[in-house]
Parts: C-alpha cells; structure tokens; sequence
C-alpha cells in the first residue's frame, strides 16, 4: 500500500510539472510575431515540403476576439510558397509563433515564373512594425473594430516591375473605408496608398 | 498490485495527453453558393490591391452581426478547381471583404472578385454565374 501512494504521488509530482513546464513555455515565447518572423518560422517548414521552395505571399488573419496589431505584431498569420516555374503551392498556417498546420496544393493555377516570388528572404529588408509607424505619419490610420480588426499585414510581389511590397492595413476614422499603405520591402519607399469603401 | 501498477500508467499517459495542446484542424464547408463580382474604380483594386482579382473573396458576416463568418486574412482551398471566366482555373482563395449583407446565399457562400467593373470585367462576372462548391478554411 506504501509502494502504491508512492507511485501516485510520483506521477501526480510528473503531470504536474508537465503542466508548469508548457505553462512555462507559452510565457517565455512569444505568441505575436512581426510579418518577417512569421515569414521565416514558415520558411523553414517550406524547405521540408521542398528544398526550392520561395516566398510568394503573407497576410495576417484577423482570428483575435480583440483590436491587434498596434505594434505590428499579430497572432495568426498565412504564408504562401511556392516552387518556380511550377503551379505548386504550398501554405503555413501560424498561430500564436507556432506551425498549426500547413497544407499542400500541388497543380494550383497558373505556372508561376520567378519573377512572382521574392528572390530570398534577405530581401526583405523592412518589417511590419516600422512600416506601421511610417504609414501613420504618411496617412491618418485607425484599427479596425469589426473586419479586419486591429491592424492587419501582408506581403506580396509585384511581378512586372519586381518588387517586393508590404501592404499595411487599417481604416479611416469614421470605421467606413479600408486604408492600404503599400510599401517597397527592399527599400522602405511608399508605393501607393489608397482607401476603399467595404464592399456591401 | 501489476494490474494496478499498468492501470496508473495507462491513466497517466492518458490523463497527460489531455494537457496537450492540440493544432486548429481545418474545416470543410460543402455544397456551398459561389458568385463573381466586379468592384468599382474608385479605390476597389485591380490586380494586386487591395482586392486582388481572381484572388481574393468576400464572404458573410455573422448573422445578427457585423463580424465576418470567417476572419480577414482566411485562405480558401476549394475541392475542385473553379473555372474563373477571363482566367483560368484555380482553387485557392483570401478572405479580403465582406458582402450580401441581406443573405440572400447559402451561409459559407463566397464571392470571387474579377477586377475592377471594366465592360469585359462585369461579363466575365456574369458569366460565371453561380455555382455549388466544396471548399476548406485555413484561419
């Protein structure tokens, strides 16, 4: 019988500190991260899909209950990658800077030549954060209250003219237009700006 | 007292798999509306932003809500290829806007924009009609 309530203590003594350690874990992680952490958390897992994977784009998704973003950082994230000269597709889901889920789509469209990928990552040489304070000198922007909430991010490319863009996005003040602020990603010059009123 | 003994372990290793976090799994959402819309010059987005055409979709709000039945940012796999009028085919899909405000499509129901309202834009648009569809959120 002593041998039993030591055993059971044991094990309640190993659930316990299981319990801490993952508590533990979520504190010292962070669970919001900027468009470029987010991008290279999902670059790794694309390498394993495969080795020639490139970044084609990145959007935030406005998943939290609350108003997010006002420090550029948001909890759940989509990347896209892709293989090029090929129309395979290959997507990361992020939430809270963990992998949740990633998913395959081989035969995706069009066939997609070079210049519809970022060339490497270390091209991409400003973040959501910075280009989030530069886009509220540039323009008066609000965070969303009920689509698209917060702040929100994203990256693609614009194929003709080569460029990496980093789009961020909030809203007018009254909460009735949608404001893009499109930025050079290699540079940090505007590109365009405009509002648009949510379609209805 | 081994009964006993492998009964605890087999508890514990149960007991402990409940404080696992599980992943988000993807849902499916089938048979579901799809449409075509055009937006207009003023702001709605050609082909990269905001609204990328062929791209990018509107969906629902919530039902007594303004909250959107899934989030800004949510990519759409649609199980088989949809035959995009002045496109091609594709199946992959972001959630960028909301619309059909008054629900006249089926809950999970999705609109595909095809660019600014150009004549050729609003055609392909008509076109396409409306379809049924199977599809797969990731959000």
């Amino acid at each position: 019988m002593k041998k039993f309530y030591l055993l059971l203590f044991i094990i309640l003594c190993l659930l316990l500190s299981s319990c801490n350690s993952q508590t533990n874990s979520s504190q010292d992680l962070p669970s919001n991260l900027t468009l470029n952490q987010a991008i290279n958390l999902a670059y790794s897992d694309a390498l394993d899909w495969n080795k020639k994977a490139k970044l084609i784009d990145a959007t935030s998704i406005d998943s939290d209950e609350e108003q997010t973003g006002g420090d550029g950082k948001r909890r759940y994230w989509n990347i896209t990658f892709g293989v090029p000269d090929t129309n395979d597709l290959f997507l990361v889901n992020i939430h809270d800077a963990k992998i949740n889920e990633h998913a395959e789509f081989p035969n995706e469209g069009e066939v997609r030549t070079e210049n519809y990928f970022v060339k490497d990552l270390s091209d991409i040489k400003y973040d959501s954060p910075e280009l989030l304070e530069k886009a509220k000198e540039i323009t008066e922007l609000y965070p969303g209250d009920v689509f698209a909430k917060g702040y929100n991010f994203g990256l693609t490319t614009d194929p003709e003219k080569n460029l990496v863009l980093i789009k961020i996005v909030g809203w007018d003040e009254e909460r009735k237009n949608m404001k893009y602020v499109l930025f050079n990603g290699e540079n940090g010059e505007l590109y365009d700006e405009f509002e648009r009123e949510q379609y209805q | 007292m081994k009964k006993m003994f492998y009964t605890i372990i087999f508890s514990t290793i149960l007991i402990s798999s409940i404080f696992t976090p599980e992943a988000q799994a993807a849902t499916t959402h089938a048979s579901q509306d799809v449409t075509a819309y055009t937006g207009s010059t003023n702001g709605s987005g050609g082909m990269l932003f905001p609204n990328k055409a062929y791209s990018t979709v509107a969906v629902h709000p919530k039902k007594n809500s303004s909250t959107p039945i899934y989030p800004y940012g949510t990519q759409i796999k649609t199980k088989s290829p949809l035959s995009l009028n002045g496109y091609g085919s594709k199946s992959t899909f972001t959630i960028s806007d909301t619309g059909d405000i008054l629900y006249k499509r089926s809950t999970y129901w999705f609109d595909v924009y095809f660019g600014t309202s150009t004549t050729t834009n609003k055609n392909n648009a008509k076109k396409f009609g409306e379809k049924k569809v199977t599809y797969t959120v990731y959000d």
